[in-house]
C-alpha cells in the first residue's frame, strides 16, 4: 500500500503526533543533531542533510543512563527511573533503522534489557529514504539502505513536492489510520518511479566495502598477523568507532554516591555508560589479568565481532550498517571500509615496510 | 527443567531462535534450557539481601550467607550471582551453596576473595548489612550429563566454591551418580577454603577425597599429608581407582594455569573433551549478555557460560583466534 | 535532551564538542564535525570529558585550619581570614602558582592579582618552563615561518618532519593529520628514539640514541650547509648518535627533496626536545632549509595541557606580562598600571616554580597560593613536595579535589572544574577556544578569577567583573594584538593568536655542542634505564582520575612498569606483564616488566609517573638551571624475572 503526503501538510502531520518528536536540525556551525521537539520549520528535509553526527539510536541507548537511584539509610531504598514517554523519530536514515532493529533483537534476546526495550516499544520510526548519499556512505554493501524494504514503521520517499509514504509495520499502520486526513492515495506510477529512484541512488555511492570478502577472509583466518599489527598500529584506541557505531552495544556500569545529609544518609545512583573493546581496561579482570593485553588483540577482537561468520550466524546480519560514521571519527584511517579493503587486498594503504 | 525467579513475578519461559546454548550443540543433554525472564522486574534492579552470616575462610576469603528479600531462589550448581555493594559497584560470584541447601534453609552463599574495589568493600560489611543480588545467572554445571557416571571434581585454591555447590548437590542426590572423587590443591594449608567441610568429605565413605598443598606448614608435615601441585594426585588416582574414560565426567575449577595442566592430565587418560567441564573467567559487568565485557568470540561467559566443556573451549579458541583459557 | 557547544579541556589539542544533558545532568558528548581542530574526531579523553561532572568525590565548601583542626567554613569568613593572613607578609615573600588548566580569564586574573594586588612577580605555573625553548625559537625564527601552525597546515606539506613525538595517542589530532597525510601519499621523516607506531609509516625513521637529538640535528644542518660548524667527525657522530652517515645523508636528501615542509615536535618529551639546545638546533636546521629554498608550511610545537599557551600569554610567568611582554618593558607596564589603577608594577624578574620551592625550603618565601593540581604531576617527588608545603606559613589552595596540596593547605577554596567554568583556552595551534558552562556548579565551587577577586576585595582592593567576557575585554585593551580575536568563530583565522616578540631574549645561537654523557652499559648492567613520558598524558590533569572510564585505564598503570622490547625481554628471561627485579648500581626494586616494541634494544624505559616510587634505585632528578625543567637521571640497569 502506498500513500502520498503533500509537503505542505507535513508540519500539520508532525504536530498531530503524540509524544515527543525527535527530528534532525542543523546547528549554528553546521553539525546535524537530532533534537527533541524542535520548531517544525527547523526540521531538515531529505536534501538538506546526509545524517546526524551521532546515530539517533543514542536516544534509546544514551552514552550515560541512570539505571536506578538508591538511598542508604538502614535498609537501602531503590528508585527506578520513570517510564519513558512515547517517542517518534522523524528523519531517521535507513542505516539507523536497520541498526535499531538489530538493537531490538540484541537487547531482547535471552534477557530483556528493560531500559532499552521499554523505550523501543514506545518508539516509532519515520525514516526518510536517502537519495543523496554522503561521501562516507556505503550502506548498500551492508543491507542498510539507501531505501528500506523492511524494518521501518513508515518510510518517506521525497518526490519534490510530496512524500511517497510506505508502511512497514503495524505501528506505522496505526499511526496513519488515526491521521487519514493528511494522506491521499499515491498514483500507481509513483511506485515504479520509486524503484527507479532507488536504482539511481545506488549509482551515486562513492565508496564500497566488500563485506562478504571481509567475512570470508576473517573467518577462514586468512589474514596474516603482520597485517593485523600494521592496522592496529594506526589505531589510537580512542573508542570513537564504537561510540558512533549504531550497532555497538557495550557498556560499563558504575556507582556514584555522596552523603546527602549530615545524619549519614548516603544517596547515589548506578549508571551505565558506553564502553569500547579497544580500551585496555575493558577486558582487565579485578586481579589484574588481561586476556587481551595488547592493542593488536583488541583491534582484532573488534573486527572479529563485526565480521566473523559466527557472529553473523547469531545476529542475522554483518556487524555494520554502512553509515560511515567510523570513517569520520577514525584517527588512523582504519575504519570499517578501510579494514575490509585491507583484508581483501592484503595490503595496507600508506604502509612503508622496510 | 525449568528454573527461575518465582518471586520476580509470573514466570515466562522463552524459546528464542537466538538461543545458541551449549546443551543442544554438543549433544551433552537433551534437556531444554530456559533462562528465567525477569518479567515485570527491571533487569538491572537488584533484590535486597541481608547478610546473616560472615565466615572467614582464609585471611582474604570470606563466605557470606545471604537472605534474599522475597524468599529463596532456585538455581543450578555452577550458576552465579551478581552482588552489589551500593555506592561501590557490582561483581559476579559463583554461588557456593548447593540448591538443595538453599531449599532447606532459604539462604544462599557466596565466597569472596578480596582483590578489587567491590570485593574489598564487601569484606568490610557486617552481619545485618544489606547488599543487592541478581541471581541466578549463567548456565550452571550439566549435572544431568554426569548422572550414572563416575565424577571427578578437581579444585584449586579459590576455585572450589562452585564445585562445593556441585558436590553438595550430588551428595544430596547421591544415588543418581557413580563414584565421586574430589581432588583439591591449594598453595598452603591456610589457603584452603571450607576447612571444616573438607574434613567431613575426607571422612565420608561414599566419597573419595585427595588433597595436596604446594607449600606445607608444620602441622601439615606432622600429619604426613601430600605436598605438590594438584596434578601429582593423578598417579595416586591411577593406582587407587583408575579412570574409565567414556564413563567419567570431570569438573575442573581453579586458576587458569591449573586448569591447563589438569586438562593435560585428563587428556592423557583419554577422558573425552565433552566430559571435561570447566569454567571460564572474564571481566564481567551486567551478567546478562548485554555489556559485552566477558565475550570470547561470539560466546558470552555470563550467559553461554561460565561453564564450558573442553570441547567447546577448543572450538571457541579457533573461532575467535584468541586463547580462551 | 539539550546539546551545548564547548571545548574539551584535557590536552593542548582543544577539540570542539557538544555536551548532551538531560534531567540527570550531562550524560555524554558529541564531537563537532564542523570544527577545524578535530573534524569530528575525539580521543578517549574527549569522549569521557563529561564524566568528572558526574563524580561526587569533590571539595564542596571552603575548608580552613582553625585552631589546629580542619573544618568547613563560611565563604566570607574564609575570605576575610585569608585577606588578613596575606597582609602579614611583604610582597616578595608571597608566591602564586597558577595552572595550565585554568582559562585565559583565570590566568589573566592570576597575573593581575599577583602584580596589582600583592605586588610580586613570583608568579608561575608548572610546565611553563617546558615552553620557554619554544618561545626562544619563535624569537629566533622571526617572521616568515608560521609557528605554531595549524593542524590543517600539516596537510599542505609533502614532507612532515616529526621529532620526538612518541606514540600516536599522545597528541591525537596531530597524529590524525600525520596518518592522513601518509595515506594520501605524503612522506614522513621520523626522528624519534622510540620505534613508535608511526615508524612503519615513515619514509625514513631515524632513531638517535637518547639525548643525542641536538647533535643529530646539528650534523643534519652541517650536511646541508658546510659553513655550519660540527665539532665531531662523521664516525664520531655515528657512534654518539647511533645513526650512520648514510642515514643522515638520506634524511638530508629527503628534506631537500621536499617542496613544502612542516615540522612537528613534542615540548614535553624528555629525551628530545626538552632541552633548549635541541630547540636551537631545530631552529638552525629550519633556517638552513629556508636558505636552501625549502618552503615551510609551518612548525607545530605540541603541548600537553589545554591552556599552557594561554597561561603563558596571559602573563602567568615570572618574567612576562600579558601579551608575552617582558616585565621590564616600560611601555606595557605603564599601560597596565593605568588600566589596573595602580602606581607601579614590580620590575624584577620573579621566581619560577622550581626556585619558589627552593625559596620555601630556605625560608625566603612564606606564603603561597596554589591554583589547581598541576604541581602534583610536575613535581613527581611527593615526599619533597610534602616537606616543602609543610614549611609554608600561609598556604591557600584553589582546588576541586582532595590531594596532598589541599591536605597541606591552610585554606582551600573549591574550584569549578571543566564544564562548570566558563572562558577561553589557547590550544597548541594558538587558536582561541571557547569553554562553556554546561553544568551547575557543585557546592560553593567558583572559578579562580572569582575567588581571587573576592580575596582582593576582602583585602580592601576593589577588583570585580560581572562576567568572564569583561575580563577578556580588559585583556584586549591591554594587549592590542589580541583585540581582533573572536573566540566564537570556529572556522577562520580570526581566532588565531599570533604575536611579535621584540622584547624577549637575546636570540643568539650557541655554537658549542657536546656529546651527551651517558653511563656505560656493562655485562652486569646491560640496559640503559631512562625516564620518559609514556602513553596519553593522563597525569597532565587530575580530572582524568575522576572519570570512571579513564580511571579504569589509568589504574592499569599504577604499578611501576619498566618497558623493554620483546626480543630484549626474552633474552633476559623476562615475561610480559610479570613481576621482575630491577637492579641498578644504586639498588634494586620490584617492578612489572612490560614488553613494548617501541623501545629500542639496549634501553629500558621507566614511565615518568613511576619515577617517584623508584627514585632510590634510579637516582635523583635535577632542575635544569636554564629552563627550570626537571632533568631525570639516566642509569644503567639489569632486569631479571622473579616468582
Amino acid at each position: 500500500m502506498a500513500l502520498l503526503l503533500r509537503k505542505e501538510r507535513l508540519d500539520d502531520f508532525l504536530q498531530s503526533l503524540d509524544g515527543q518528536l525527535a527530528a534532525p536540525v542543523r546547528l549554528e556551525h553546521g553539525e546535524v543533531h537530532f533534537a527533541i521537539n524542535p520548531p517544525v520549520e527547523q526540521i531538515l528535509q531529505d536534501s538538506d542533510y546526509v545524517n546526524s553526527t551521532i546515530s539517533p539510536v543514542a536516544l534509546l541507548f544514551p552514552q550515560t543512563e541512570v539505571l536506578f537511584k538508591f538511598k542508604l539509610n538502614g535498609k537501602p531504598q531503590i528508585e527506578l527511573p520513570k517510564e519513558p514517554k512515547p517517542l517518534i523519530i522523524f528523519g531517521i536514515r535507513s542505516c539507523d533503522v536497520a541498526a535499531m532493529r538489530y538493537l531490538e533483537m540484541f537487547f531482547s534476546r535471552k534477557f530483556i534489557d528493560t531500559p532499552f526495550v521499554e523505550r523501543a516499544e514506545k518508539t516509532t520510526l519515520i525514516s526518510v529514504a536517502c537519495q543523496r548519499p554522503g561521501r562516507n556512505c556505503f550502506c548498500p554493501c551492508c543491507a542498510g539502505g539507501p531505501f528500506l524494504e523492511e524494518g521501518h514503521d513508515l518510510q518517506l520517499v521525497d518526490f519534490g513536492d510530496a512524500f511517497l509514504v510506505e508502511v512497514g509495520s503495524e505501528k506505522g499502520m496505526r499511526l496513519i489510520y488515526a491521521r487519514g486526513q493528511f494522506f491521499e492515495p499515491a498514483p500507481y506510477e509513483l511506485n515504479e518511479q520509486r524503484n527507479k529512484l532507488a536504482e539511481e541512488t545506488l549509482q551515486k555511492f562513492e565508496i564500497a566495502s566488500h563485506m562478504g570478502t571481509g567475512v570470508r577472509k576473517l573467518t577462514s583466518r586468512a589474514v596474516s598477523d603482520e597485517l593485523w599489527r600494521m592496522m592496529a598500529a594506526r589505531c589510537i584506541e580512542c573508542g570513537g568507532c564504537a561510540f558512533v557505531c549504531p550497532l555497538c552495544t557495550c557498556f560499563d556500569v558504575v556507582d556514584h554516591s555522596l552523603p546527602c545529609s549530615s545524619n549519614g544518609v548516603i544517596c547515589g545512583w548506578r549508571e551505565r555508560c558506553w564502553d569500547c573493546c579497544q580500551f585496555a581496561g575493558y577486558s582487565m579482570e579485578a586481579a589484574g589479568v588481561n586476556p587481551r593485553p595488547d592493542k593488536v588483540s583488541r583491534f582484532k577482537r573488534r573486527f572479529y565481532h563485526k565480521l566473523s561468520y559466527f557472529y553473523m550466524e547469531m545476529d542475522g546480519r554483518v556487524g555494520c550498517v554502512g553509515c560511515g560514521r567510523c570513517i569520520q571519527v577514525c584517527f588512523g584511517v582504519v575504519d570499517m571500509p578501510a579494514v575490509v579493503n585491507t583484508l581483501r587486498e592484503e595490503k595496507l594503504l600508506g604502509a612503508r615496510l622496510r | 527443567m525449568e528454573q527461575g525467579l518465582g518471586e520476580f513475578g509470573e514466570r515466562r519461559a522463552i524459546v528464542l531462535a537466538y538461543v545458541n546454548c551449549m546443551w543442544g550443540e554438543c549433544g551433552m543433554a537433551s534437556q531444554e534450557f530456559f533462562q528465567p525472564l525477569w518479567n515485570g522486574r527491571n533487569l538491572y534492579e537488584p533484590v535486597l539481601a541481608r547478610i546473616v552470616e560472615v565466615a572467614d575462610e582464609t585471611p582474604d576469603v570470606k563466605t557470606f550467607t545471604l537472605e534474599l528479600d522475597g524468599g529463596a531462589i532456585d538455581y543450578l550448581p555452577g550458576q552465579f550471582a551478581e552482588v552489589s555493594v551500593f555506592g561501590v559497584g557490582e561483581a559476579p560470584f559463583g554461588i557456593s551453596s548447593s540448591p538443595t541447601w538453599t531449599k532447606r534453609t532459604g539462604y544462599i552463599q557466596v565466597t569472596v576473595r578480596a582483590i578489587g574495589r567491590v570485593t574489598n568493600a564487601l569484606h568490610r560489611l557486617k552481619v545485618g548489612d544489606y547488599v543487592g543480588v541478581r541471581a541466578p545467572l549463567g548456565n550452571g554445571f550439566p549435572v544431568e550429563h554426569a548422572e550414572g557416571k563416575r565424577v571427578i571434581i578437581v579444585g584449586g585454591g579459590i576455585g572450589l566454591p562452585p564445585l562445593r555447590s556441585l558436590l553438595n548437590y550430588m551428595l544430596d542426590n547421591r544415588e543418581r551418580f557413580g563414584k565421586i572423587t574430589v581432588l583439591y590443591g591449594a598453595r598452603t594449608p591456610a589457603d584452603r577454603v571450607y576447612k571444616g567441610e573438607l574434613e567431613e568429605w575426607e571422612r565420608r565413605e561414599d566419597l573419595e577425597y585427595l588433597d595436596t598443598v604446594d607449600i606445607a606448614d608444620e602441622e601439615w608435615q606432622r600429619l604426613g599429608k601430600r605436598v605438590g601441585v594438584v596434578t601429582t594426585l593423578f598417579p595416586i588416582l591411577d593406582e587407587q581407582s583408575p579412570i574409565d574414560p567414556p564413563n567419567t565426567v570431570a569438573f575442573v575449577c581453579g586458576p587458569p594455569i591449573m586448569i591447563h595442566f589438569v586438562i593435560i592430565e585428563l587428556e592423557k587418560r583419554n577422558v573425552p573433551d565433552e566430559n571435561i567441564i570447566s569454567t571460564l573467567e572474564r571481566h564481567m559487568k551486567c551478567g546478562v549478555g548485554k555489556c559485552g565485557h566477558c565475550a570470547i568470540g561470539h560466546k558470552y561467559v555470563c550467559t553461554d557460560g561460565p561453564v564450558f566443556s573442553w570441547a567447546e573451549m577448543k572450538e571457541l579458541e579457533w573461532m575467535c583466534a584468541e586463547p580462551a583459557v | 535532551m539539550v546539546s551545548m557547544r564547548t571545548t574539551c579541556g584535557f590536552c593542548g589539542c582543544g577539540c570542539g564538542l557538544y555536551t548532551v544533558s538531560d534531567d540527570n545532568g550531562v550524560i555524554g558528548v558529541i564531537p563537532s564535525d564542523a570544527d577545524p581542530v578535530n573534524e569530528g574526531r575525539l580521543c578517549i579523553r574527549g569522549w569521557h570529558v563529561y564524566q568528572p561532572l558526574r563524580n561526587m568525590d569533590r571539595i564542596f565548601r571552603p575548608v580552613a585550619v582553625l585552631n589546629g583542626s580542619k573544618r568547613d567554613v563560611d565563604y566570607t569568613d574564609a575570605l576575610s581570614r585569608v585577606a588578613e593572613g596575606l597582609k602579614k607578609f611583604p610582597p616578595n615573600q608571597i608566591g602564586i602558582i597558577g595552572s595550565a588548566t585554568s582559562t585565559n580569564e583565570d590566568a589573566y586574573l592570576i597575573a593581575k592579582f599577583g602584580r596589582a594586588v600583592i605586588g610580586t612577580n613570583h608568579i608561575d605555573f608548572p610546565g611553563r618552563s617546558r615552553l620557554m625553548p619554544t618561545l626562544m625559537m619563535l624569537r629566533l625564527l622571526g617572521e616568515g615561518v608560521s609557528m605554531p601552525c595549524t593542524f590543517a597546515d600539516l596537510m599542505d606539506a609533502d614532507l612532515l618532519l616529526c621529532i620526538g613525538i612518541g606514540d600516536p595517542n599522545r597528541y591525537p589530532q596531530a597524529s590524525a593529520r600525520i596518518f592522513k597525510a601518509v595515506v594520501e601519499g605524503g612522506h614522513l621523516l621520523l626522528i624519534d628514539t622510540w620505534h613508535s607506531d608511526f615508524a612503519p609509516y615513515a619514509s625514513l625513521h631515524i632513531s638517535p640514541k637518547p639525548f643525542s637529538g641536538a647533535l643529530l640535528l646539528r650534523a643534519l644542518a652541517g650536511i646541508l650547509d658546510s659553513t655550519i660548524k660540527v665539532p665531531f667527525a662523521d664516525e664520531q657522530i655515528s657512534s654518539i648518535t647511533g645513526v650512520s652517515s648514510e642515514q643522515l645523508r638520506a634524511a638530508a636528501d629527503l628534506l631537500l627533496s621536499s617542496k613544502r615542509l612542516a615540522a612537528v615536535y613534542d615540548t614535553a618529551s624528555l629525551m628530545h626536545m626538552c632541552s633548549p639546545q635541541c630547540v636551537y638546533e631545530l631552529a638552525r636546521l629550519i633556517k638552513v632549509l629556508r636558505e636552501r629554498g625549502v618552503e615551510w608550511c609551518g612548525i607545530l610545537p605540541m603541548v600537553e595541557r589545554c591552556n599552557s599557551n594561554g597561561a603563558l600569554r596571559m602573563g602567568v610567568a615570572p618574567m612576562l606580562l600579558p601579551g608575552l611582554k617582558s616585565v621590564t618593558d616600560n611601555e606595557t607596564a605603564q599601560k597596565a598600571c593605568s588600566l589596573w589603577g595602580i602606581d607601579s608594577l614590580p620590575q624584577d624578574v620573579g621566581m619560577g616554580v622550581a626556585q619558589m620551592l627552593s625559596a620555601i625550603e630556605n625560608g625566603e618565601l612564606k606564603a603561597l597560593i596554589i591554583v589547581g593540581d598541576d604541581l602534583l604531576t610536575d613535581v613527581p617527588d611527593e615526599q619533597r613536595l610534602k616537606k616543602v608545603l609543610s614549611k609554608v606559613e600561609l598556604l591557600i589552595a584553589i582546588s576541586a579535589y582532595r590531594s596532598l596540596l589541599t591536605e597541606a593547605a591552610h585554606f582551600v577554596f573549591p574550584r569549578a572544574i571543566w564544564g562548570e567554568a566558563m572562558g577561553t583556552f589557547v590550544n597548541m595551534e594558538g587558536r582561541m577556544r571557547c569553554l562553556e558552562k554546561v553544568a551547575e556548579r557543585l557546592g560553593e565551587a567558583r572559578q579562580e578569577w572569582q575567588v581571587l577577586c573576592d580575596i582582593a576585595t576582602a583585602m580592601g582592593i576593589k577588583l570585580s567583573y560581572s562576567c568572564s567576557d569583561e575580563v577578556l575585554d580588559e585583556l584586549k585593551r591591554l594587549v592590542p594584538e589580541y583585540a581582533s580575536i573572536e573566540p566564537d568563530k570556529i572556522s577562520n583565522s580570526a581566532c588565531l593568536i599570533r604575536e611579535r616578540l621584540s622584547h624577549l631574549f637575546d636570540g643568539v645561537m650557541h655554537e658549542e655542542i657536546a656529546a651527551p654523557e651517558l653511563p656505560l652499559v656493562s655485562d652486569e648492567f646491560p640496559l640503559l634505564l631512562l625516564v620518559e613520558r609514556y602513553y596519553l598524558p593522563w597525569h597532565a590533569d587530575t580530572l582524568a582520575l575522576h572519570s570512571s572510564t579513564l580511571w579504569r585505564e589509568f589504574r592499569l598503570r599504577f604499578t611501576p612498569h619498566v618497558f623493554v622490547n620483546s626480543v630484549q625481554g626474552h633474552s633476559l628471561g623476562l615475561r610480559d606483564g610479570m613481576p621482575a627485579l630491577l637492579k641498578t648500581p644504586q639498588g634494586s626494586a620490584r617492578v612489572t616488566s612490560v614488553f613494548n616494541e617501541a623501545v629500542p634494544t639496549g634501553i629500558a624505559i621507566l614511565p615518568e609517573m613511576f619515577f617517584a616510587q623508584l627514585r632510590g634505585v634510579v637516582g635523583q632528578e635535577k632542575f635544569d638551571e636554564l629552563t627550570g625543567t626537571i632533568v631525570y637521571p639516566a642509569t644503567v640497569a639489569a632486569m631479571e624475572r622473579t616468582r
